[in-house]
């Protein structure tokens, strides 16, 4: 980033190579519409474009992607279907039919694989069904893997309520987790821990 | 939540072509810009201190309760302006809490300048009635209004291009810095004593423009971040 600030207008491919996949992944969990995170992808690096002369270096470059990204995602639900909830406005393709959600699962079975993929899917569900504040919290901080200071400066909040919504994010998830794992160790662990 | 999903390999493509369409700031253009916005705003301060000049009786008020207003009013209006205008750590601006703190905590701590230690001399121009007061702090607050709003303009126009977080709260910090700076130069030019001549005619303007700021700032956030490129598709048939 420091190398595209001071000029070098090809480091812009390399900025977009470290960040466009976790900006892209985030996107696609909000508006779960391909098309759309892809156009706010291109249009969440334009904007680092437009004002690369104002980066400051040493500063993090992920967490300012984000922001624009979910101030992009929030823009275009509200200019798309000022009614309709950020969950839920995204939730089909342009064509109508459902989105569809292409989960890459690391584990190296089929069994694994088929297991994660479904976990995935129905997390992916249950967190569309949070209000937006919450899912994202929870889904910057487990899933990015931001820290709650980061994900703090992203979502225009404090650290303390960033670490209140994700806590309610997560006993929402383990209580509609539960019906579609009931004998889950994860969850049965997690019953225990608390 | 370890999942993640790659764009297509064309979205590259597109990106750089956009790119290389899409004009950006220059290299350092930060720099450039907090020089010229603090020399221009240095300059209207001086100018209008230089106009406004120091009240006759300045010498004969309390040393030490001169000196206490001057420093506390030049902090606030320095931690207010650092929290409007700094672009943190992830290039959002301040952090919310440093925000919230500057915005709610510094106007009490001018509160209680105004209360407590705002100094009054013997040759001091009084009011003994109440509309009297407020008549005449009418002045003041039209100065401090004139002094403050290129400031704030300023302010509101440096950070242009920049997603921030929390404009509204960053706004208001930038207004509370511009106020501060009109009540530094009001109060060492204002002859009138009395707690509430300083309460209506010297920090209440802080108010208002506060919400300028927030106001403005949301505003110019909303318009420069609104999607341009990207909205409903047309359709074929249109």
């Amino acid at each position: 980033m420091a190398r595209f600030a001071a000029g070098e207008d090809a480091a812009l491919g390399d900025v977009y190579d470290l960040g466009a996949p976790a900006v892209f992944t985030f996107l696609m969990k909000l508006c779960r519409d391909r098309p759309l995170a892809e156009d706010l992808t291109q249009e969440t690096f334009l904007r680092i474009h437009r004002a690369r002369g104002l980066y400051r270096a040493g500063a993090a470059v992920l967490p300012w992607a984000y922001t624009i990204a979910r101030h992009l995602f929030l823009d275009s639900v509200r200019s798309r279907r000022p009614e309709a909830s950020a969950s839920e406005a995204c939730s089909d393709n342009a064509d109508g039919s459902p989105a569809t959600r292409e989960w890459r699962a690391p584990g190296p079975s089929a069994e694994e694989l088929l297991a994660d993929a479904e976990l995935a899917h129905v997390l992916d569900d249950a967190l569309a069904k949070l209000p937006e504040a919450q899912a994202s919290a929870f889904r910057l901080l487990k899933g990015e893997g931001l820290s709650v200071a980061e994900v703090a400066a992203v979502m225009g909040t404090t650290k303390g309520a960033v670490k209140l919504r994700a806590h309610r994010a997560y006993q929402a998830l383990r209580g509609l987790l539960v019906g579609h794992f009931p004998n889950s160790g994860i969850i049965a662990e997690e019953r225990e821990g608390t | 939540m370890t999942t993640s999903e790659r764009p297509s390999a064309d979205l590259r493509v597109r990106l750089l072509e956009a790119a290389a369409r899409t004009p950006s700031t220059r290299p350092r253009a930060w720099a450039r810009r907090t020089l010229l916005a603090g020399l221009g705003a240095m300059a209207w301060w001086l100018v209008v201190m230089a106009a406004l000049g120091v009240r006759v009786d300045w010498h004969e008020l309390p040393t030490a309760a001169r000196a206490e207003t001057i420093v506390v009013l030049l902090a606030a209006a320095l931690l207010a302006m650092s929290a409007g205008l700094t672009r943190g750590r992830a290039m959002v601006g301040a952090t919310s809490e440093s925000l919230v703190r500057a915005a709610w905590g510094l106007p009490v701590v001018l509160l209680v300048l105004v209360l407590a230690v705002d100094p009054h001399g013997s040759s001091s121009i009084t009011f003994a009635d109440w509309p009297a007061t407020v008549w005449h702090a009418r002045g003041c607050d039209l100065f401090t209004f004139i002094i403050a709003l290129p400031l704030l303009g300023i302010g509101l126009l440096l950070p242009r291009g920049l997603t921030l977080s929390r404009p509204r709260l960053t706004g208001a910090c930038l207004g509370l810095a511009s106020a501060t700076w009109a009540h530094l130069l009001i109060r060492v030019h204002c002859p009138v004593s009395g707690t509430w001549h300083s309460l209506i005619g010297h920090l209440l303007p802080a108010l208002p423009l506060m919400g300028l700021g927030a106001w403005a700032m949301s505003a110019l956030n909303r318009r420069q971040n609104a999607v341009k490129t990207i909205g409903p598709k047309p359709s074929p048939l249109a």
